[in-house]
């Protein structure tokens, strides 16, 4: 059968090959871009039920959209069913032309067009469930565009806040994407009013069409309309490369590969033009009541088109809160730390001769280290101090001339270099000492030790000690009456998915209030080390936006676990703000007669003596 | 008679200017040490000195003397004057320009 062809096609078929091309060398490129060792992996898995892991992803985050269904049902509808309607459209129209034809190669534009060609009723095998199907799909997307339009003038029906500002590639792709599906009923409804046939949708539409078919068919209208479907189709496909819509295919590809073992760091070209500028992220960021527009979607497309500026890279405050918000999971804090990192300018460290940690004191296999700024709050640390004699545990404090950094603060600075050179300076300091516990105050150490360090010795958060030692009898606390908040750190919690053992220790202690701002999506403090360009100013009002969103009027004390988050949220808290240590010394009940080894001064502490001074 | 401007005017270099506009707490400082007191790096580093040098438009001198900075952030915490010094530092040290595009530079 030979291929049927008409002059309306071309349009569509010039943005249909220019896409495929860009695509093809984009991967290429990609491809190209991966270490031997991440090649390698990635050929060795094509075969093997990682892609089948990956196809199920593929459908259930690229069709069904479930993550965004999450954060809000009607968005995720919205994505679905263009996703879900437009792929039905290509897959049904496929079988339709396959069932026509009898051929299983077609032009590419037959089934796009199939009813300009053969208008009508036509008949051939299952031509009326072909039909209806195709209507049922046209539907689903449509009724997707719908809520796109509804989405741009109030976001807020759609369940965001804010909806993402967009370039123009993106708002000339927009307008493509916009018109494509309803001048695709209007070519098929024009058509069904002059020749007939069309389902439940187009058939209607050309039912109300067709007083007027006579003037439609002899203007040509319907042959105007295949025109204009043509165009915006494909001048939409033109675009997608260029534009967000590359996310579709670049989030596949990322699905894809990701299964297949290939790195972070190779997938990180790919992570750039896998999002979908959705703006979900732009919600849950700390820098939102400043009116920043450094969000992850902002910064992510520049990045991706090759213009980032030290202020877009700086003016975050890495609390991470986009990253476990982004439906595609992109590991927005690493793409920003890349940027900052291609910025930086080589800084070098001296090696810093007051770091130090003391060897084997009173047998000490616990190191205490409150942090380095931890150090500055004697609150936390004397508590700490405290809380350790009357556990019985012998400890000794890392680093008491305080002279050491766990190097986070130049890590999320860009300098990957100097944070190293801390690194393995530390390391070398631990591993000489006899530690076999390290605990911290501090969460952004805690982050760096457990995670960045490779240390032969266990290293705890100062709030899963005191887990264990309460759990574990060692330390007996009261319940009073007394009614607290927590505000979970942004580097405890979704940096280390440290969250119930906090909860856990002051439940038994007060009565604690839940939030809808917590855990996963706590609020940042505004303090954080990774954005030092904020001004006072700024750090406030982030922090008296976090403070308002935990604290009522029931609220007595707003508890935190990180020295940082202390400080800042005291500047503008109505309520007292204590650390979870002080907090626990005030409920501890101690036991009569308890012995203290390694204590010097006495054997035993009374509870005057711990609570006060 | 030429009499001296002993204003602080003009004894700010061009690129003074620039950090100023980067990071403007950092005229708030009155030099009282408490930064440099609190440092956890070498004894050398000091933001105090570093903001002391500036004022006298000595560039160079400012950027030698936070040679070694950890970029830990205690001298902001102790900081009576609010004065940013994380950005104070950024700014001189490793990121002094703000608008210029870095990924291609
Ligand atoms: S980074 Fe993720 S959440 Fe933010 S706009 Fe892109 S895809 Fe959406
Ligand atoms: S890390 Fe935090 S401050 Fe930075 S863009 Fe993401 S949500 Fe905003
Ligand atoms: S602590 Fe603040 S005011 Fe004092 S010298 Fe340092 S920067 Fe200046
Ligand atoms: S940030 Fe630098 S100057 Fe400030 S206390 Fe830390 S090491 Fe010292």
């Amino acid at each position: 059968m030979t291929q049927p062809f008409d002059w309306f096609v071309i349009p569509f078929a010039i943005g249909f090959w220019s896409m495929m091309l860009l695509l093809v060398v984009k991967i290429c490129r990609w491809w190209l871009g991966f270490s031997s060792v991440d090649k390698k992996m990635a050929l060795s898995r094509i075969f093997s039920v990682h892609t089948l892991r990956a196809l199920v992803e593929m459908v259930r985050e690229g069709l069904l959209h479930r993550n965004i269904f999450r954060v809000s049902p009607r968005l995720g509808y919205m994505h679905m069913s263009l996703a879900m309607g437009w792929f039905l459209l290509i897959v049904v129209g496929k079988f339709q032309t396959l069932a026509f034809t009898g051929n299983h190669v077609n032009a590419v534009w037959l089934p796009i067009f199939f009813k300009s060609f053969y208008p009508g009723d036509v008949h051939f095998a299952g031509s009326v469930v072909y039909e209806f199907l195709m209507d049922a799909a046209l539907l689903l997307v449509l009724s997707g565009v719908a809520l796109a339009w509804y989405k741009r003038v109030a976001p807020s029906a759609l369940g965001m806040r804010k909806s993402a500002r967009h370039i123009w590639p993106d708002r000339v792709a927009l307008t493509f994407l916009w018109f494509v599906f309803p001048v695709r009923l209007l070519s098929e409804g024009g058509t069904a009013a002059i020749h007939g046939g069309g389902s439940f949708l187009t058939g209607t539409v050309g039912a109300v069409l067709s007083p007027w078919a006579d003037l439609l068919a002899a203007w040509q209208v319907d042959g105007a309309l295949w025109w204009g479907y043509s165009i915006v189709l494909g001048g939409f496909f033109l675009m997608l490369p260029w534009s967000r819509y590359m996310h579709i295919p670049a989030e596949l590809v990322l699905i894809l590969f990701r299964h297949w073992g290939v790195s972070p760091q190779s997938l990180q070209p790919i992570e750039l033009e896998a999002c979908s500028r959705c703006g979900i992220c732009i919600d849950g960021c700390a820098m939102l009541p400043v009116g920043n527009d450094g969000q992850a979607v902002y910064y992510v497309r520049d990045a991706r088109y090759g213009y980032v500026t030290a202020a877009k890279a700086h003016d975050c405050l890495m609390c991470g809160s986009c990253e476990s918000r982004c439906p595609v999971g992109l590991r927005l804090g690493s793409l920003r730390l890349e940027g900052r990192r291609k910025g930086a300018s080589d800084w070098a460290v001296n090696p810093v001769e007051s770091a130090s940690v003391a060897v084997g004191a009173n047998g000490g296999r616990v190191v205490y280290f409150p942090g380095c700024v931890g150090a500055l709050t004697p609150a936390v640390t004397s508590a700490m101090r405290r809380l350790m004699q009357a556990a019985g545990v012998s400890f000794v404090e890392m680093d008491a001339n305080n002279g050491m950094c766990c190097g986070r603060p130049l890590f999320l600075s860009g300098q990957a270099d100097a944070a190293r050179a801390q690194v393995a300076q530390n390391s070398q300091l631990l591993a000489a000492s006899e530690a076999q516990v390290l605990v911290t105050s501090c969460p952004v150490c805690y982050k760096m030790f457990s995670q960045y360090y490779q240390l032969p010795i266990t290293v705890m958060h100062h709030t899963q000690w005191l887990k264990q030692m309460v759990g574990d009898g060692r330390l007996q606390v009261s319940h009073s009456d007394a009614v607290m908040v927590y505000h979970d750190p942004c580097e405890l919690g979704r940096g280390c998915g440290v969250y119930d053992e906090p909860r856990d220790v002051l439940s038994r202690m007060v009565t604690l209030q839940s939030s809808s701002d917590q855990r996963q999506a706590s609020l940042c403090c505004g303090g954080s080390l990774g954005g030092y360009r904020m001004k006072d100013a700024g750090r406030q009002q982030i922090a008296s936006h976090a403070v308002d969103r935990l604290v009522d009027a029931r609220t007595q004390t707003l508890v935190t676990a990180c020295p940082m988050c202390k400080k800042t949220l005291a500047a503008v808290s109505p309520v007292k703000v204590k650390d979870i240590a002080e907090v626990t010394l005030e409920h501890l009940v101690l036991l009569p007669f308890k012995k203290i080894p390694h204590q010097e001064k006495s054997l035993l502490v009374t509870k005057q003596e711990l609570v006060g001074a | 008679m030429q009499v001296r401007d002993l204003s602080m005017a003009g004894a700010w270099g061009d690129s003074v200017d620039v950090l100023k506009a980067i990071e403007p707490s950092l005229v708030n400082c009155i030099t009282c040490g408490g930064c440099a007191a609190a440092c956890a790096a070498s004894a050398n580093v000091s933001v105090a000195k570093a903001i002391l040098l500036l004022r006298r438009g000595l560039l160079a001198d400012a950027r030698a003397a936070l040679e070694g900075c950890l970029f830990c952030g205690k001298c902001r915490f102790v900081c009576p004057m609010g004065v940013n010094t994380r950005g104070v530092i950024a700014a001189l040290t490793f990121s002094p320009d703000s608008s210029g595009n870095i990924l291609h530079q």
